[in-house]
């Protein structure tokens, strides 16, 4: 414990999964993403679930599942990364009858994930979404963007801080910049 | 192999779970926060308590009127010993906030150096006579992982080392100061006796994705000891700290039905086990927190919160009420939780650290948010006061024991309120153990 470390104490239990791999169904799958305290382990959930990507999209986007499991089916699915976890997300966060709580969280995942790696994708529709007449997704916009690169960012988000009616959201796009300019 | 597998598990809410440093001030300060006057429904200077640099805009609670309906005062009334508990002239001014000093006896151990490999020297820790249990917090530093190498009892019994499948007395490690319990369940309370016990502890810290060292910087120790006799009822303060989450200041919140229900479902679960929600107070928070997005690592929002919450008076549990708490994933991935505990159990009586606090989110589809804030707060609320999940998730099953260390605690039944799916549960309940470790431990008077 003294030299070994957390996370590699952790990845030694998610490589050791498969040992113990029997495939996991919908049910366990839906089981675990309702867990209230821990992280979605996807580690495990990779070597545990056929087609995760699909599944957990499928949850993400099924209005009839636990909110929470959607929600969290979404993180997992962030985590996961890839094509299809870009596209469903992106689906996700531009989805205008979405439920708002869902739809605000893909749109700062696919932020947070994504905007690093896919800039011309990810910022238009961070971008829409400051002029979102809604403070809350204001305010994920602002969040998100802060992952983005800076030299692309930072200029939106000066820009956003000067027009923002919301003192609150004007401050934290500010300090959001500041942030970033301190990267460049 | 196993021994691997357990640790990793358990760190993994450890991890979650972590505690905090600053400076703090133990016992409670009646005068420094504001407290409701539910008869006259506002808040009398809720508002004198935001964050001076938030630029909220907030309304000054002490001047607003709320416009809602009239909020229940036996809501927000302490519930327990007070004659006038229910009635609508009834006053917030229960017990004093904070518990009584003669209730605790905290012994302050100093700095603590430590080694090259992290490793503290062993302290000697003198429980006094009348003890019901120990809280030993570590006032540590942020992002450091901290694990108790080898705690001994009077008679030399070992109580707990980091393999914590064999653990008589299970601590998890935790981030920045644990608190760590003895006893944690009344099954091996009769280790827990007056006397001088032996601890030895050591902090890690991240290095990287997969790497870590020692972290060598001192640590402040404390040992806070709830006195006898052990009783089967008892109360807890409580601040609630709003961000502007899911709209909720604290102007508005005493009459907010989200808040009025929360209460009223926290309260009616741990009536079952003796415990009274006592004085409540609402204080403004930044909103920049009402999105934390990190609860671990060195400076994480959690702590900026929890630190944030310092403000308020002491002796009382601190509430967050947020509307997203993002968390890092095993490896350095991404997720949402729907609350997050400063420990297991939180830092004790000590006010002021960077893990004294608790966060839920309150940000639901409409008519969710009102069935399982109680239960969701509820939840949080047991493991501050050290209780762990009943029965961990199913996909633990890889490692050696999934149960909590309690004997009267069911495994897999989602109705417990610390399972680790309460949303599934129908009739949310304690167990009689559950109750007693909770009682048992510094901020439950």
């Amino acid at each position: 414990m003294k030299t070994t470390t957390v996370y590699a104490l952790l990845l030694a239990t998610a490589l050791a999964a498969p040992a113990f791999a029997q495939p996991l169904d919908r049910e366990a799958l839906l089981s675990h993403l309702k867990d209230t305290g821990e992280p979605v382990n996807v580690p495990l959930l990779r070597e545990r679930v056929p087609q995760l990507e699909k599944l957990l999209c499928d949850l993400a986007r099924d209005s009839t599942e636990h909110w929470y499991a959607r929600k969290r089916a979404a993180a997992a699915l962030t985590e996961v990364g890839g094509e299809r976890a870009f596209s469903c997300l992106a689906s996700l966060a531009t989805d205008a009858r979405e439920e708002a709580t869902l739809r605000r969280f893909a749109m700062y995942a696919l932020g947070r994930r994504f905007a690093s790696e896919r800039p011309a994708q990810v910022l238009p529709v961070l971008q829409a979404a400051l002029a979102s007449a809604d403070e809350d997704d204001r305010d994920r916009a602002i969040r998100a963007l802060a992952y983005a690169p800076a030299a692309q960012a930072e200029p939106i988000l000066r820009a956003h801080a000067a027009n923002e009616r919301n003192a609150n959201l004007a401050g934290l796009a500010q300090r959001k910049a500041e942030q970033l300019a301190k990267r460049r | 192999m196993n021994r691997l597998l357990v640790m990793a598990a358990l760190l993994s809410a450890a991890l979650l779970f972590g505690c905090g440093s600053e400076t703090p001030a133990v016992g409670g300060n009646p005068d420094a926060g504001s407290q409701l006057a539910p008869d006259s429904g506002q808040a009398d200077d809720a508002g004198a308590q935001a964050d001076p640099d938030s630029g909220t805009g907030e309304p000054d609670a002490s001047s607003s009127q709320p416009d809602a309906a009239e909020p229940d005062a036996s809501l927000f009334e302490p519930d327990a010993g007070e004659p006038d508990a229910g009635t609508q002239d009834a006053s917030v001014d229960g017990p004093d906030a904070g518990a009584p000093p003669d209730e605790l006896e905290v012994i302050d151990l100093g700095v603590v150096p430590l080694n090259a490999q992290g490793q503290s020297q062993t302290l000697t820790i003198t429980a006094p006579a009348g003890a019901v249990s120990m809280v030993v917090v570590l006032e540590g530093n942020s992002g450091v992982t901290y694990s108790v190498e080898q705690l001994k009892n009077p008679a030399g019994t070992v109580l707990a080392t980091t393999n914590l499948g064999s653990s008589l007395n299970r601590l998890v490690p935790g981030e920045a100061t644990p608190g760590f319990l003895v006893p944690i369940t009344p099954d091996v309370a009769q280790h827990f006796v007056p006397g001088a016990y032996s601890l030895r502890f050591s902090g890690v810290r991240p290095v990287g994705l997969f790497g870590s060292e020692p972290d060598t910087r001192s640590v402040s120790v404390k040992a806070v000891f709830k006195m006898g006799p052990a009783t089967s009822e008892g109360t807890v303060d409580v601040n609630i700290h709003c961000t502007t989450a899911a709209g909720i200041t604290a102007a508005t919140a005493p009459t907010d039905p989200r808040m009025i229900a929360m209460l009223a479902g926290w309260r009616a679960i741990y009536a079952q086990v003796g415990i009274a929600l006592g004085q409540i107070r609402f204080f403004d928070m930044a909103p920049d927190l009402k999105v934390l997005e990190s609860v671990q690592g060195e400076n994480n929002d959690f702590g900026q919160a929890c630190k944030a919450a310092a403000n308020a008076p002491g002796g009382a549990l601190n509430v967050i009420l947020v509307e997203e708490i993002s968390v890092g994933g095993i490896l350095g991935g991404f997720g949402t939780i729907l609350g997050i505990s400063g420990g297991i159990p939180g830092p004790a009586h000590l006010h002021g650290l960077e893990r004294a606090c608790l966060a839920i989110n309150t940000t639901a589809p409409d008519g969710v948010t009102e069935e399982i804030l109680g239960m969701l707060v509820a939840h949080e609320a047991g493991h501050y006061l050290g209780l762990y999940h009943s029965t961990e998730n199913a996909l633990g099953a890889l490692i050696g024991f999934q149960h909590d260390p309690i004997s009267d605690t069911p495994e897999n039944d989602p109705n417990n309120i610390m399972f680790n799916n309460p949303l599934d549960g129908q009739d949310h309940y304690l167990s009689t153990m559950q109750g007693a470790v909770m009682r048992s431990t510094p901020l439950v008077y």
